[in-house]
Protein backbone atom coordinates (compact mmCIF):
# COMPACT_ATOMS: atom_id res chain seq x y z
CA UNK A 1 0.00 0.00 0.00
CA UNK A 2 1.47 3.13 -0.56
CA UNK A 3 1.44 6.06 2.13
CA UNK A 4 -0.45 9.16 1.07
CA UNK A 5 2.36 11.24 1.07
CA UNK A 6 3.69 9.78 -2.29
CA UNK A 7 7.53 11.46 -1.98
CA UNK A 8 7.69 9.71 1.15
CA UNK A 9 9.63 6.29 0.05
CA UNK A 10 12.23 4.21 2.05
CA UNK A 11 13.94 1.18 0.89
CA UNK A 12 14.96 -1.44 3.87
CA UNK A 13 18.52 -1.87 4.37
CA UNK A 14 20.00 -3.74 2.19
CA UNK A 15 23.18 -6.11 2.40
CA UNK A 16 25.46 -3.92 0.51
CA UNK A 17 24.39 -0.60 2.94
CA UNK A 18 25.86 -2.60 5.93
CA UNK A 19 26.61 -6.14 5.39
CA UNK A 20 26.92 -7.13 9.11
CA UNK A 21 24.29 -5.14 10.54
CA UNK A 22 22.29 -7.21 7.25
CA UNK A 23 22.99 -10.23 8.84
CA UNK A 24 22.05 -9.60 12.07
CA UNK A 25 19.15 -8.45 11.31
CA UNK A 26 18.44 -11.70 9.26
CA UNK A 27 19.22 -13.70 12.57
CA UNK A 28 17.42 -11.49 14.70
CA UNK A 29 14.02 -12.38 12.66
CA UNK A 30 14.26 -16.02 12.57
CA UNK A 31 13.94 -15.80 16.80
CA UNK A 32 10.43 -16.29 17.01
CA UNK A 33 8.74 -18.11 20.24
CA UNK A 34 8.43 -21.82 20.06
CA UNK A 35 5.15 -23.02 19.78
CA UNK A 36 4.98 -24.65 23.65
CA UNK A 37 5.79 -20.97 24.54
CA UNK A 38 2.45 -20.14 22.26
CA UNK A 39 0.50 -23.01 24.06
CA UNK A 40 1.92 -21.96 27.21
CA UNK A 41 0.48 -18.05 25.95
CA UNK A 42 -2.35 -19.41 24.73
CA UNK A 43 -3.72 -21.61 27.94
CA UNK A 44 -3.00 -19.16 30.20
CA UNK A 45 -5.32 -16.15 27.80
CA UNK A 46 -7.80 -19.07 28.22
CA UNK A 47 -7.66 -18.39 32.19
CA UNK A 48 -8.55 -15.38 31.83
CA UNK A 49 -11.47 -15.83 30.14
CA UNK A 50 -9.63 -14.71 26.87
CA UNK A 51 -10.18 -17.77 24.17
CA UNK A 52 -7.81 -17.60 21.42
CA UNK A 53 -8.87 -21.23 19.93
CA UNK A 54 -9.32 -21.30 16.03
CA UNK A 55 -13.30 -20.77 15.32
CA UNK A 56 -14.45 -19.85 18.45
CA UNK A 57 -17.98 -18.60 17.09
CA UNK A 58 -18.65 -21.56 14.54
CA UNK A 59 -20.29 -22.31 18.13
CA UNK A 60 -23.54 -21.70 16.95
CA UNK A 61 -23.94 -23.62 14.20
CA UNK A 62 -22.85 -27.55 14.55
CA UNK A 63 -19.01 -27.65 13.38
CA UNK A 64 -17.87 -30.53 11.36
CA UNK A 65 -16.00 -32.59 13.85
CA UNK A 66 -12.45 -31.45 13.23
CA UNK A 67 -14.00 -27.56 14.49
CA UNK A 68 -15.17 -29.13 17.06
CA UNK A 69 -12.52 -31.13 18.53
CA UNK A 70 -10.27 -27.68 18.25
CA UNK A 71 -13.11 -26.04 19.80
CA UNK A 72 -13.20 -28.65 22.84
CA UNK A 73 -9.35 -28.03 22.84
CA UNK A 74 -9.79 -24.52 23.41
CA UNK A 75 -12.55 -24.53 25.76
CA UNK A 76 -11.62 -27.10 27.35
CA UNK A 77 -8.19 -26.44 27.95
CA UNK A 78 -8.94 -24.37 30.77
CA UNK A 79 -11.26 -26.47 32.67
CA UNK A 80 -9.44 -29.74 32.33
CA UNK A 81 -6.44 -28.22 33.58
CA UNK A 82 -7.67 -26.28 36.72
CA UNK A 83 -9.57 -29.55 37.25
CA UNK A 84 -5.84 -31.46 37.06
CA UNK A 85 -4.44 -28.88 39.77
CA UNK A 86 -7.49 -29.57 41.70
CA UNK A 87 -6.93 -32.80 41.62
CA UNK A 88 -3.46 -33.02 42.23
CA UNK A 89 -3.44 -30.93 45.47
CA UNK A 90 -6.50 -32.33 46.74
CA UNK A 91 -5.44 -36.29 46.12
CA UNK A 92 -1.89 -36.31 45.75
CA UNK A 93 -1.86 -40.28 45.54
CA UNK A 94 -3.65 -40.07 41.79
CA UNK A 95 -1.14 -38.43 40.24
CA UNK A 96 1.05 -41.54 40.36
CA UNK A 97 -0.07 -43.30 37.64
CA UNK A 98 -0.85 -39.92 35.76
CA UNK A 99 3.43 -39.11 36.21
CA UNK A 100 4.22 -42.64 35.10
CA UNK A 101 1.84 -42.38 32.05
CA UNK A 102 3.88 -38.83 31.62
CA UNK A 103 6.70 -40.47 31.63
CA UNK A 104 6.30 -42.48 28.88
CA UNK A 105 4.86 -39.55 27.16
CA UNK A 106 7.91 -37.81 27.40
CA UNK A 107 9.76 -40.38 26.21
CA UNK A 108 7.37 -41.00 23.49
CA UNK A 109 8.05 -37.65 22.55
CA UNK A 110 12.06 -37.41 22.80
CA UNK A 111 14.35 -35.19 23.49
CA UNK A 112 15.38 -35.82 27.03
CA UNK A 113 16.85 -32.41 27.47
CA UNK A 114 13.94 -31.23 27.12
CA UNK A 115 12.05 -34.08 29.15
CA UNK A 116 12.51 -31.85 32.53
CA UNK A 117 10.51 -29.19 30.99
CA UNK A 118 8.04 -31.28 28.88
CA UNK A 119 7.28 -33.85 31.59
CA UNK A 120 5.72 -30.98 34.01
CA UNK A 121 3.05 -30.17 30.78
CA UNK A 122 2.93 -33.62 30.30
CA UNK A 123 2.16 -34.66 33.44
CA UNK A 124 -0.60 -32.05 33.90
CA UNK A 125 -2.11 -33.00 30.50
CA UNK A 126 -2.39 -36.36 31.66
CA UNK A 127 -3.91 -35.74 34.96
CA UNK A 128 -6.45 -33.67 33.05
CA UNK A 129 -6.78 -36.38 30.79
CA UNK A 130 -8.09 -38.43 33.69
CA UNK A 131 -11.26 -35.34 34.17
CA UNK A 132 -11.89 -35.96 30.05
CA UNK A 133 -14.18 -37.85 28.35
CA UNK A 134 -12.97 -40.43 26.91
CA UNK A 135 -14.63 -40.16 23.73
CA UNK A 136 -12.99 -36.94 23.04
CA UNK A 137 -9.08 -37.75 22.00
CA UNK A 138 -7.24 -35.57 24.60
CA UNK A 139 -8.78 -32.23 24.83
CA UNK A 140 -5.83 -31.36 27.67
CA UNK A 141 -3.57 -31.37 24.79
CA UNK A 142 -2.84 -28.03 24.41
CA UNK A 143 -2.21 -26.07 21.48
CA UNK A 144 1.49 -26.89 21.50
CA UNK A 145 0.51 -30.13 20.57
CA UNK A 146 -1.84 -28.63 17.37
CA UNK A 147 0.85 -26.88 16.30
CA UNK A 148 3.54 -29.74 16.32
CA UNK A 149 1.40 -32.06 15.00
CA UNK A 150 3.92 -34.86 14.45
CA UNK A 151 3.67 -36.00 18.13
CA UNK A 152 0.57 -36.90 18.66
CA UNK A 153 -0.93 -39.52 19.29
CA UNK A 154 0.70 -40.94 22.80
CA UNK A 155 -1.84 -38.92 25.46
CA UNK A 156 -5.06 -41.23 24.75
CA UNK A 157 -3.48 -44.08 24.23
CA UNK A 158 -1.52 -43.84 27.68
CA UNK A 159 -4.35 -42.31 29.54
CA UNK A 160 -6.92 -44.93 28.82
CA UNK A 161 -6.19 -47.54 31.07
CA UNK A 162 -6.51 -44.77 34.00
CA UNK A 163 -10.53 -44.66 34.86
CA UNK A 164 -11.64 -41.46 33.48
CA UNK A 165 -13.69 -39.49 36.03
CA UNK A 166 -17.23 -38.66 35.40
CA UNK A 167 -17.58 -35.67 33.17
CA UNK A 168 -20.19 -33.71 35.28
CA UNK A 169 -17.57 -33.06 37.34
CA UNK A 170 -14.98 -31.14 34.66
CA UNK A 171 -18.32 -28.94 34.03
CA UNK A 172 -18.36 -26.45 36.93
CA UNK A 173 -14.38 -25.48 36.37
CA UNK A 174 -15.48 -25.59 32.70
CA UNK A 175 -18.43 -23.62 33.72
CA UNK A 176 -17.03 -20.72 36.24
CA UNK A 177 -14.65 -20.29 33.14
CA UNK A 178 -17.03 -19.57 30.70
CA UNK A 179 -19.08 -16.92 33.40
CA UNK A 180 -16.05 -15.44 34.30
CA UNK A 181 -15.22 -14.40 30.58
CA UNK A 182 -18.70 -12.52 30.04
CA UNK A 183 -17.87 -8.99 31.47
CA UNK A 184 -14.93 -9.04 29.39
CA UNK A 185 -16.33 -10.71 26.23
CA UNK A 186 -16.29 -9.07 22.73
CA UNK A 187 -20.26 -8.42 21.73
CA UNK A 188 -19.75 -11.02 19.53
CA UNK A 189 -20.55 -13.92 22.00
CA UNK A 190 -23.95 -14.21 22.46
CA UNK A 191 -24.27 -16.69 25.47
CA UNK A 192 -22.87 -14.02 27.73
CA UNK A 193 -25.78 -12.44 27.76
CA UNK A 194 -27.33 -13.29 30.77
CA UNK A 195 -26.12 -11.21 33.76
CA UNK A 196 -25.24 -13.14 36.47
CA UNK A 197 -25.40 -12.09 40.33
CA UNK A 198 -22.54 -12.70 41.19
CA UNK A 199 -22.09 -12.34 45.10
CA UNK A 200 -18.36 -12.36 45.35
CA UNK A 201 -15.54 -13.04 42.06
CA UNK A 202 -15.17 -15.86 40.65
CA UNK A 203 -11.45 -16.84 40.93
CA UNK A 204 -10.87 -16.82 37.10
CA UNK A 205 -12.41 -12.71 37.17
CA UNK A 206 -10.18 -11.90 40.10
CA UNK A 207 -6.95 -13.09 38.65
CA UNK A 208 -7.78 -11.81 35.34
CA UNK A 209 -8.78 -8.66 37.11
CA UNK A 210 -5.36 -9.07 39.22
CA UNK A 211 -3.12 -9.78 36.01
CA UNK A 212 -4.89 -6.77 33.80
CA UNK A 213 -3.59 -4.29 36.84
CA UNK A 214 0.07 -5.71 37.06
CA UNK A 215 1.71 -3.59 35.04
CA UNK A 216 -0.22 -0.47 35.82
CA UNK A 217 -0.53 -0.39 39.33
CA UNK A 218 1.54 -3.25 41.02
CA UNK A 219 -0.25 -2.26 44.08
CA UNK A 220 -3.74 -3.65 42.97
CA UNK A 221 -2.39 -6.68 41.27
CA UNK A 222 -1.30 -7.76 44.97
CA UNK A 223 -4.05 -6.85 46.65
CA UNK A 224 -6.34 -8.77 44.08
CA UNK A 225 -4.05 -11.26 44.53
CA UNK A 226 -4.56 -11.47 48.29
CA UNK A 227 -7.88 -11.51 47.92
CA UNK A 228 -7.92 -14.69 45.76
CA UNK A 229 -6.08 -16.04 48.37
CA UNK A 230 -8.81 -14.73 50.90
CA UNK A 231 -11.57 -16.19 49.23
CA UNK A 232 -9.85 -19.18 47.65
CA UNK A 233 -7.32 -20.60 49.46
CA UNK A 234 -7.59 -23.71 48.07
CA UNK A 235 -8.69 -22.86 44.67
CA UNK A 236 -7.43 -24.26 41.19
CA UNK A 237 -5.17 -21.29 40.19
CA UNK A 238 -3.09 -20.79 43.13
CA UNK A 239 -0.45 -21.28 40.57
CA UNK A 240 -1.36 -18.57 38.90
CA UNK A 241 -2.42 -16.16 42.02
CA UNK A 242 0.89 -16.75 42.92
CA UNK A 243 2.97 -16.21 39.35
CA UNK A 244 0.76 -12.72 39.50
CA UNK A 245 1.46 -12.17 43.27
CA UNK A 246 5.16 -12.65 42.88
CA UNK A 247 5.07 -10.71 39.65
CA UNK A 248 3.63 -7.60 41.36
CA UNK A 249 6.26 -7.74 44.72
CA UNK A 250 9.06 -7.49 41.76
CA UNK A 251 7.44 -4.96 40.01
CA UNK A 252 6.93 -3.41 43.31
CA UNK A 253 10.85 -3.51 43.62
CA UNK A 254 10.31 -5.72 47.14
CA UNK A 255 12.65 -8.30 46.17
CA UNK A 256 13.19 -9.96 49.76
CA UNK A 257 9.15 -10.61 49.45
CA UNK A 258 10.37 -12.03 45.69
CA UNK A 259 13.03 -14.39 47.30
CA UNK A 260 10.41 -15.79 49.83
CA UNK A 261 7.56 -16.53 48.05
CA UNK A 262 9.31 -17.92 45.13
CA UNK A 263 10.96 -20.46 47.48
CA UNK A 264 7.85 -21.06 49.03
CA UNK A 265 6.36 -21.65 45.43
CA UNK A 266 8.91 -23.97 44.95
CA UNK A 267 8.21 -25.70 47.84
CA UNK A 268 4.54 -25.95 47.18
CA UNK A 269 5.00 -26.72 43.24
CA UNK A 270 7.83 -28.39 42.40
CA UNK A 271 6.96 -29.39 38.87
CA UNK A 272 5.14 -26.56 38.35
CA UNK A 273 4.53 -25.27 34.89
CA UNK A 274 5.19 -21.77 35.95
CA UNK A 275 8.48 -22.73 37.99
CA UNK A 276 10.67 -21.16 34.94
CA UNK A 277 8.86 -17.67 35.37
CA UNK A 278 9.21 -17.43 38.83
CA UNK A 279 12.58 -18.46 39.13
CA UNK A 280 13.10 -15.69 36.36
CA UNK A 281 11.56 -13.71 38.39
CA UNK A 282 13.23 -14.33 41.34
CA UNK A 283 16.83 -13.57 40.27
CA UNK B 1 -27.28 -3.01 0.93
CA UNK B 2 -24.43 -5.10 -0.81
CA UNK B 3 -24.01 -4.15 -4.47
CA UNK B 4 -23.59 -7.87 -4.91
CA UNK B 5 -23.08 -11.68 -3.51
CA UNK B 6 -20.42 -13.36 -5.01
CA UNK B 7 -20.55 -16.63 -5.30
CA UNK B 8 -18.51 -17.69 -3.37
CA UNK B 9 -19.03 -15.19 -0.32
CA UNK B 10 -19.56 -16.19 3.07
CA UNK B 11 -23.21 -16.29 4.32
CA UNK B 12 -24.90 -12.84 4.45
CA UNK B 13 -25.25 -12.90 8.21
CA UNK B 14 -21.48 -13.11 9.53
CA UNK B 15 -20.86 -9.82 7.39
CA UNK B 16 -22.03 -6.68 8.20
CA UNK B 17 -18.06 -5.03 8.63
CA UNK B 18 -16.39 -8.47 9.26
CA UNK B 19 -14.47 -8.65 6.20
CA UNK B 20 -11.39 -6.93 7.17
CA UNK B 21 -11.71 -7.23 11.32
CA UNK B 22 -9.99 -11.28 11.78
CA UNK B 23 -11.47 -12.82 14.84
CA UNK B 24 -9.15 -12.84 17.92
CA UNK B 25 -8.09 -16.14 17.56
CA UNK B 26 -6.87 -15.21 13.51
CA UNK B 27 -4.57 -12.06 15.23
CA UNK B 28 -3.46 -14.96 18.08
CA UNK B 29 -2.08 -16.89 15.20
CA UNK B 30 -1.35 -14.89 12.41
CA UNK B 31 1.01 -12.69 14.63
CA UNK B 32 1.43 -13.56 18.04
CA UNK B 33 4.67 -15.16 17.26
CA UNK B 34 5.87 -11.63 15.62
CA UNK B 35 4.42 -9.27 18.07
CA UNK B 36 6.23 -11.70 21.09
CA UNK B 37 9.66 -10.82 18.96
CA UNK B 38 9.26 -7.47 18.54
CA UNK B 39 8.83 -7.31 22.16
CA UNK B 40 11.64 -8.59 22.51
CA UNK B 41 13.61 -6.26 20.24
CA UNK B 42 11.82 -3.55 21.73
CA UNK B 43 13.56 -4.30 24.77
CA UNK B 44 11.63 -6.67 26.81
CA UNK B 45 13.39 -9.73 28.19
CA UNK B 46 13.11 -13.15 26.74
CA UNK B 47 11.42 -14.23 30.33
CA UNK B 48 9.07 -11.50 30.14
CA UNK B 49 7.94 -11.68 26.71
CA UNK B 50 5.10 -14.35 27.29
CA UNK B 51 3.81 -11.64 29.95
CA UNK B 52 3.88 -8.81 28.30
CA UNK B 53 2.56 -10.43 25.41
CA UNK B 54 -0.37 -11.50 27.04
CA UNK B 55 -0.75 -8.35 27.67
CA UNK B 56 -0.76 -7.25 24.25
CA UNK B 57 -3.45 -9.96 23.21
CA UNK B 58 -5.56 -8.59 26.60
CA UNK B 59 -5.75 -5.18 25.06
CA UNK B 60 -6.40 -6.80 21.53
CA UNK B 61 -9.41 -8.56 22.94
CA UNK B 62 -10.45 -5.53 24.62
CA UNK B 63 -10.62 -2.94 21.87
CA UNK B 64 -10.70 -4.99 18.93
CA UNK B 65 -14.52 -4.25 19.09
CA UNK B 66 -13.48 -0.21 17.97
CA UNK B 67 -10.70 -1.27 15.74
CA UNK B 68 -11.68 0.60 12.47
CA UNK B 69 -10.51 -2.03 10.26
CA UNK B 70 -7.73 0.32 8.17
CA UNK B 71 -4.50 -0.96 8.92
CA UNK B 72 -4.17 -4.15 11.12
CA UNK B 73 -0.77 -4.52 11.63
CA UNK B 74 -0.17 -0.29 12.68
CA UNK B 75 -2.35 -0.95 14.90
CA UNK B 76 -1.14 -4.27 16.84
CA UNK B 77 2.48 -3.07 16.73
CA UNK B 78 1.09 -0.04 18.14
CA UNK B 79 -0.30 -1.36 21.07
CA UNK B 80 2.89 -3.78 20.90
CA UNK B 81 4.59 -0.76 21.08
CA UNK B 82 3.24 0.74 24.16
CA UNK B 83 3.51 -2.49 26.31
CA UNK B 84 7.02 -2.33 25.82
CA UNK B 85 7.21 0.69 26.50
CA UNK B 86 5.03 0.82 29.74
CA UNK B 87 6.93 -2.32 30.58
CA UNK B 88 10.28 -0.47 30.17
CA UNK B 89 8.97 2.48 32.29
CA UNK B 90 7.56 0.29 35.36
CA UNK B 91 10.87 -2.10 34.97
CA UNK B 92 13.07 0.90 35.32
CA UNK B 93 11.61 2.55 38.56
CA UNK B 94 12.16 -1.37 39.81
CA UNK B 95 15.64 -2.07 38.24
CA UNK B 96 17.33 -1.45 35.22
CA UNK B 97 16.27 -3.76 32.35
CA UNK B 98 18.50 -6.26 31.88
CA UNK B 99 19.30 -7.65 28.48
CA UNK B 100 19.28 -11.00 29.04
CA UNK B 101 20.64 -13.70 27.31
CA UNK B 102 19.66 -14.87 24.49
CA UNK B 103 17.48 -18.48 23.59
CA UNK B 104 19.68 -21.47 23.23
CA UNK B 105 20.43 -21.64 19.88
CA UNK B 106 17.75 -24.28 18.33
CA UNK B 107 19.60 -27.72 18.09
CA UNK B 108 23.09 -27.29 16.99
CA UNK B 109 23.10 -26.86 13.02
CA UNK B 110 26.47 -26.23 12.85
CA UNK B 111 28.34 -24.62 15.68
CA UNK B 112 30.17 -21.87 14.13
CA UNK B 113 27.24 -20.62 12.22
CA UNK B 114 25.08 -20.69 15.19
CA UNK B 115 27.67 -19.21 17.22
CA UNK B 116 28.31 -16.14 14.75
CA UNK B 117 24.40 -15.91 14.63
CA UNK B 118 24.21 -15.27 18.53
CA UNK B 119 27.07 -12.59 18.77
CA UNK B 120 25.22 -10.93 15.71
CA UNK B 121 21.85 -11.27 17.54
CA UNK B 122 23.94 -9.68 20.48
CA UNK B 123 25.16 -7.25 19.14
CA UNK B 124 22.47 -5.94 17.24
CA UNK B 125 20.51 -6.14 20.65
CA UNK B 126 23.02 -4.02 22.23
CA UNK B 127 23.22 -1.35 19.29
CA UNK B 128 19.29 -1.61 19.95
CA UNK B 129 19.80 -0.69 23.56
CA UNK B 130 21.70 2.22 22.37
CA UNK B 131 19.05 4.07 20.29
CA UNK B 132 16.30 6.09 22.43
CA UNK B 133 12.72 4.77 22.50
CA UNK B 134 11.50 6.46 19.01
CA UNK B 135 14.24 5.20 17.02
CA UNK B 136 14.36 1.87 18.11
CA UNK B 137 10.63 1.71 17.66
CA UNK B 138 10.75 2.82 14.14
CA UNK B 139 13.79 0.54 13.42
CA UNK B 140 12.28 -2.35 14.93
CA UNK B 141 9.10 -2.32 12.91
CA UNK B 142 10.51 -1.44 9.87
CA UNK B 143 13.69 -3.43 9.33
CA UNK B 144 12.93 -6.39 11.35
CA UNK B 145 9.10 -6.37 11.29
CA UNK B 146 8.67 -5.24 7.60
CA UNK B 147 6.09 -2.80 8.47
CA UNK B 148 5.36 0.02 5.75
CA UNK B 149 6.33 3.40 6.41
CA UNK B 150 2.81 4.17 6.68
CA UNK B 151 2.33 1.29 9.13
CA UNK B 152 5.05 2.56 11.21
CA UNK B 153 3.69 5.87 11.04
CA UNK B 154 0.41 4.48 12.63
CA UNK B 155 1.51 1.99 14.51
CA UNK B 156 3.74 4.94 16.73
CA UNK B 157 1.54 7.71 15.97
CA UNK B 158 3.70 10.09 14.39
CA UNK B 159 3.44 11.77 10.84
CA UNK B 160 5.31 9.55 8.12
CA UNK B 161 8.01 12.22 7.55
CA UNK B 162 8.90 11.84 10.91
CA UNK B 163 9.26 8.28 10.92
CA UNK B 164 11.14 8.50 7.80
CA UNK B 165 13.85 10.56 9.84
CA UNK B 166 13.52 8.48 12.68
CA UNK B 167 14.77 5.10 10.94
CA UNK B 168 17.50 7.12 8.92
CA UNK B 169 19.00 8.19 11.96
CA UNK B 170 18.81 4.92 13.50
CA UNK B 171 19.79 3.10 10.50
CA UNK B 172 22.92 5.61 11.00
CA UNK B 173 23.67 5.35 14.61
CA UNK B 174 23.32 1.71 14.24
CA UNK B 175 25.67 0.92 11.40
CA UNK B 176 28.21 3.03 13.51
CA UNK B 177 27.38 1.12 16.83
CA UNK B 178 27.78 -2.06 15.34
CA UNK B 179 31.05 -1.77 13.23
CA UNK B 180 32.09 -0.73 16.76
CA UNK B 181 31.15 -3.45 18.41
CA UNK B 182 33.00 -5.87 15.82
CA UNK B 183 36.06 -4.02 16.22
CA UNK B 184 35.70 -4.57 20.03
CA UNK B 185 34.80 -7.93 19.41
CA UNK B 186 37.79 -8.43 17.52
CA UNK B 187 40.41 -7.09 19.57
CA UNK B 188 39.13 -8.86 23.02
CA UNK B 189 36.37 -11.70 22.25
CA UNK B 190 38.12 -14.47 20.84
CA UNK B 191 38.58 -16.24 23.94
CA UNK B 192 36.15 -18.87 23.40
CA UNK B 193 37.96 -20.06 20.35
CA UNK B 194 41.14 -21.03 22.81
Amino acid sequence: MKPDNGQIDLQRLRSTDAPELYRAIGAVKQQLPDPQQLAALAASLSQMGISVAPSAQASTATPPSATRLKLLIGAGVVGPIALALLLWQSAPQSTAPAASASAALAQAVGSPEESGVRSNEVSQRSASALASDSAVPSPSSSASEVAATDHRPPPVASAEPLKPVPRVVAAPATESVRSATAPAARNANPETAAPGVVARPTEVALLRDARLALNGSPNEALALAEQHRALYPRGAMVQERELIAISALARLGRHSAVLARAAQFERDFPTSPYRKQVNALAQ
Amino acid sequence: MPPFYGVDEPPAEASTQAANVPTLAEIFQQHTPFLWRALINLGVPAAEAQDQCQEIMITVHRRLASFDGASLRGWLYGICVRVASDYRRSARVRREVLTDALPEASDSIDLAESLDRERNARRLRTALEALDEPKRAAFVLFEIEELTLAEVSEAVGAPLQTVYSRIKAAREQMRRTFADQAVNDSKGGISEAG
